[in-house]
């Protein structure tokens, strides 16, 4: 029974003319979007690369110098893009792409593209998941708002239920034809862009991101399935078709314009956050008083070498066996940590709330629950971004210890102390390395569960409905 | 004729429950935008008093310092901190800031405000740093873009319209009214033409009323004049003529009201969402953004080739004797390190200027093809209006960047010579005010209002001429 009914309305949009011009519309929207991705990744992630590599070249092309002149010079970390980002571009232009790590100081993220791409991107980027989240389900509703109000509004309601099919049986018949389309027109685009993601990047990455994609295709296709089923139970409540239409699209509009612009004024109304004249004014009053802002920066360096001289035994610092230069720097290096520890993750911490706090009014939108995870999987959201910032962290402390333990150790009683060129090898290149798509759908577990609540709940409304109409 | 009309149209809307509800809504809604960004501006306004203040008693504290150390004296706080050494002082303890304070109406849009810094620090670093100064926000929030009056005017009012103008034809027809209305000596386009008329005062009207108690209410200051409110309050009304001018365009097709809402809210999707994405994707792909990583690149490069040549200071100092230090000292390190930054500025001259040159193409580009789409041009004018235009920012940099220039000229005599660094000297270092480009009459403002008012009548004719509407 339901095959039939299937066939039966396969046929009834064989022979509408909107579903051709949707389909057309759809498909240029897609082939700009795909283009801009493909060019988007290929430039950012050649730029990115060459940058890398430029980058460590210029601190092993270094000559001989001071280490610690050599930590002040340093060298830039590059976020790498991950190949889902050509379909998914996220909040990547707001995010910053590169990183300079230096002695003494942590630095935030650079490099917006935002910055520098003109008021006209502050409309929206079009993606291909731009087109899959917010465009498609457009699409179905332009598809599916009449899908049961017009048998009302044709009287051919009371015919179809004069057959054996009940009410249930109609529904799913009808959501499975308006499925069965849905796919049609959205896995040919899944798949290209699949296709051109092999095409553009190497094949380890794309390897490497493959059970990252399989995900999305299967939260896609439970997604738009919600959409499907969201129209036909908004068709089967309306007596004109029209007033379906409109009910549909005022939830679209609400889910894709609304919630987000509303949780921007709640989000930063509930965790302000510092300017960034305050937060570097903290930074500094945490160097000069102490984090406790009762142990000032000479306060420190007396204690310290009160310790160092108890801990070797002598009674002044020129008897020390190592070099109080080195040792200083490194203990200033280490206190300067935990300020930053402090201040940036704290900003980290409020970062994410936001995003919490964010998610949880996406519960109201599942096209901003699907953005979401959209976004966490193509490694184009804030979690990435702070994984990277973190890991970039590591490494600049990394390169402060380094030559720090080495002024420390080799530096005593040599007035211009350098090393050779080889000592800078020691750091080896930034390489960071990517959180596992485990971690990443425990950050979206918010918006993964709301996808699939609203699936479920209008499953069982759908279900009620049909009990409804079939008591009518 | 139109009191007529009007009188029995404002009975007839006085009895719509849906017309008051929607009403209320966008009274709320304009309203809860100008609080957010009252709060936007006041946090803006808070933070420029919490830098002047801090700026004062920097002053004052070095003042002091430098007041204590007596002649002949050297400063017992360790060398780096030695506000007596111009390039210690010029560097980080007397640093400067140089502010754009926010325009008298930028409460209503937060354009690229959030993007931008109003305030930089200025120090005798390279410029690069000034580059690196971004106000703190979650890139999550930039993306998403804020709850102003500009996304209320530009994306919702127009759907508060085509809730109030879909059906003016159709529901006629629906009640059974039409012929009555085609039975008087009146046509029935110049009766649709009247109540349309109607409700476009009746719209205006009402938000004009809203308009001028929220911005009086959310005033700050430099508070706006009433000719300020006025200009805006004229861009509203030909925004909404727009809208209106193009329903009643839809409407004189004489078809049902479903076929309307669908043209109608299609059409604004078209407009305030694909044209301008789709417009951007075209402009990125046309002048892709200039790499700011070759940029990190290049600069160090450019560094790199200038402290290896060793003599750029000599040279300077050759051809320039006043500049020698004192007592035939030889030239220091801090002065070495500002003349080599300000080598590598000025040779990196050309490599920004095409940053700037790529950001002009992509403008103009733009601005060519903003007739395409009036909430382009919507959303220039309001930001040109608010003073959050990018050019406003890009001319603030400008300013920037010279003052940048005369803030190290100021110390450059100073590091070179070697000279103790004096509370006369501090006085002296040069301060930083804004002149303001913002100009609410420029061409481009013109050219926009024109956009409109050229979109908006042949509308009109159209509906008013065409005979196989209203007419057969």
């Amino acid at each position: 029974m339901i095959k039939n009914i299937i066939q039966k309305e396969l046929a009834e949009y064989r022979q509408s003319s909107h579903l051709k011009w949707i389909v057309v519309f759809i498909y240029s929207m897609f082939g700009i979007a795909l283009l801009t991705g493909i060019q988007y990744y290929k430039n950012t992630d050649t730029g990115s690369k060459a940058a890398q590599v430029a980058s460590y070249k210029q601190w092993l092309s270094q000559g001989k110098k001071n280490p610690h002149n050599a930590a002040h010079y340093g060298f830039y970390a590059y976020k790498p893009l991950s190949p889902l980002a050509l379909m998914d571009k996220g909040m990547e232009g707001y995010l910053g792409q590169a990183v300079y790590l230096e002695a003494h100081n942590q630095n935030e993220v650079k490099e917006r593209e935002a910055n520098d791409a003109g008021s006209i991107v502050r409309f929206g980027y079009l993606t291909v998941a731009f087109l899959f989240q917010f465009l498609l389900p457009l699409a179905i509703i332009l598809l599916g708002y009449n899908l049961f109000s017009k048998e009302n509004e044709y009287g051919t309601l009371p015919l179809l239920l004069s057959s054996y099919a009940s009410v249930w049986q109609l529904f799913k018949g009808k959501a499975a034809a308006l499925y069965r389309l849905v796919l049609y027109i959205f896995l040919p685009m899944f798949l290209v862009t699949w296709i051109s993601m092999l095409l553009t990047v190497d094949f380890s990455a794309w390897l490497n991101v493959l059970p990252h994609s399989i995900f999305l295709l299967t939260f896609y296709l439970l997604y738009l399935g919600l959409w499907v089923l969201l129209s036909l139970y908004i068709s089967s409540f309306a007596k004109q078709s029209s007033v379906a239409l409109v009910g549909l699209l005022t939830f679209w509009i609400f889910s894709i314009f609304f919630i987000s612009r509303i949780g921007s004024v709640v989000v930063k109304l509930v965790v302000p956050t510092p300017s960034s004249f305050q937060f570097s004014h903290n930074i500094r009053l945490d160097n000069e008083m102490g984090i406790d802002r009762k142990t000032p920066a000479s306060l420190r360096e007396i204690t310290f070498e009160d310790s160092l001289l108890n801990k070797y035994e002598v009674e002044s610092i020129s008897q020390l066996p190592l070099s109080i230069r080195g040792l200083n720097l490194q203990r200033s290096e280490e206190y300067g940590n935990l300020i930053f520890e402090k201040n940036y993750g704290g900003l980290e911490k409020d970062y994410l709330k936001q995003d919490a706090i964010m998610n949880l009014l996406n519960i109201l939108s599942p096209a901003q629950s699907m953005h979401s995870i959209s976004a966490g999987v193509s490694g184009t959201d804030i979690n990435k971004h702070i994984h990277f910032a973190d890991q970039a962290e590591l490494h600049r402390r990394l390169i402060a210890k380094t030559m720090n333990d080495d002024i420390t150790r080799n530096s005593l009683g040599i007035e211009n102390y350098e090393v050779s060129p080889e000592f800078w090898k020691k750091i080896a290149p930034f390489k960071y390395k990517d959180q596992s798509l485990l971690i990443v759908l425990q950050q979206q577990w918010i918006s993964i569960i709301a996808v699939i609540i609203w699936l479920f709940m209008l499953w069982l409304l759908l279900k009620k409905r049909a009990g409804q109409i079939t008591r009518l | 004729m139109f009191i007529f009309i009007a009188t029995y149209e404002w009975r007839a809307l006085k009895a719509n429950k849906m017309l008051w509800l929607s009403t209320f809504v966008t009274a709320f809604i304009i309203l809860f935008a100008l609080w957010d960004g009252y709060k936007r501006v006041s946090f803006q306004i808070k933070t420029i008093e919490t830098i002047e203040k801090q700026q004062k008693a920097d002053y004052e504290k070095y003042s002091q310092q430098i007041a204590s150390v007596k002649p002949g004296q050297h400063f017992d706080g360790g060398h780096h901190g030695d506000p007596t050494n111009p390039f210690y002082f010029g560097n980080k303890m007397g640093a400067k800031y140089a502010v754009l304070p926010p325009a008298p109406l930028s409460i209503i849009s937060t354009g690229q405000s959030d993007l931008f810094p109003y305030y930089y620090k200025m120090t005798l670093s390279k410029r690069q740093a000034l580059y690196h100064s971004e106000e703190i926000e979650n890139p999550h929030l930039l993306y998403k873009g804020s709850f102003d009056l500009s996304f209320v005017i530009i994306f919702l009012l127009p759907l508060v319209i085509i809730a109030f103008t879909y059906n003016i034809y159709a529901s006629e027809k629906q009640n059974g009214t039409l012929l009555l209305l085609m039975a008087q000596n009146t046509s029935v386009q110049k009766i649709t033409a009247y109540r349309l008329l109607f409700r476009y005062l009746i719209f205006c009207g009402f938000t004009t009323v809203v308009l001028f108690a929220g911005l009086s209410t959310f005033s700050l200051p430099p508070s706006a004049g009433f000719t300020e409110i006025a200009k805006v309050t004229g861009i509203i009304w030909l925004y909404a003529a727009f809208w209106f001018a193009f329903a009643f365009m839809i409407n004189s097709f004489k078809k049902h009201a479903g076929f309307n809402a669908t043209i109608l809210t299609g059409s604004w999707l078209l407009l305030v969402l694909i044209i301008p994405t789709i417009l951007a994707s075209v402009v990125n792909q046309l002048h892709p953004n200039l790499s700011r990583l070759d940029l990190i690149t290049k600069t160090r490069d450019i560094s790199d080739s200038i402290a290896a040549s060793k003599n750029v200071l000599n040279r300077f100092l050759e051809e320039h004797p006043e500049f020698k230090p004192a007592n035939s000292a030889q030239p220091d390190a801090n002065s070495n390190t500002l003349k080599n930054r300000l080598e590598v500025d000025m040779k990196k001259e050309q490599l920004l200027n095409e940053f700037a040159i790529n950001t002009q193409k992509k403008e103009a580009l733009v601005n060519r093809y903003r007739f395409f789409s009036p909430a382009i041009f919507m959303q220039q004018l309001l930001n040109n209006m608010a003073g959050t235009h990018e050019k406003r920012y890009i001319d603030f940099d400008n300013q920037v960047k010279k003052y940048h220039q005369a803030y190290r000229n100021y110390f450059e005599p100073l590091v070179y010579q070697q000279q103790k660094f004096t509370t006369k000297n501090a006085e002296k270092v040069p301060n930083f005010t804004y002149r303001e480009y913002y100009n609410s009459t420029s061409s481009g403002n013109t050219a926009n209002i024109l956009c409109l008012l050229i979109l908006i009548i042949p509308m009109i004719l159209f509906a008013l001429l065409h005979k196989i509407g209203f007419e057969d």
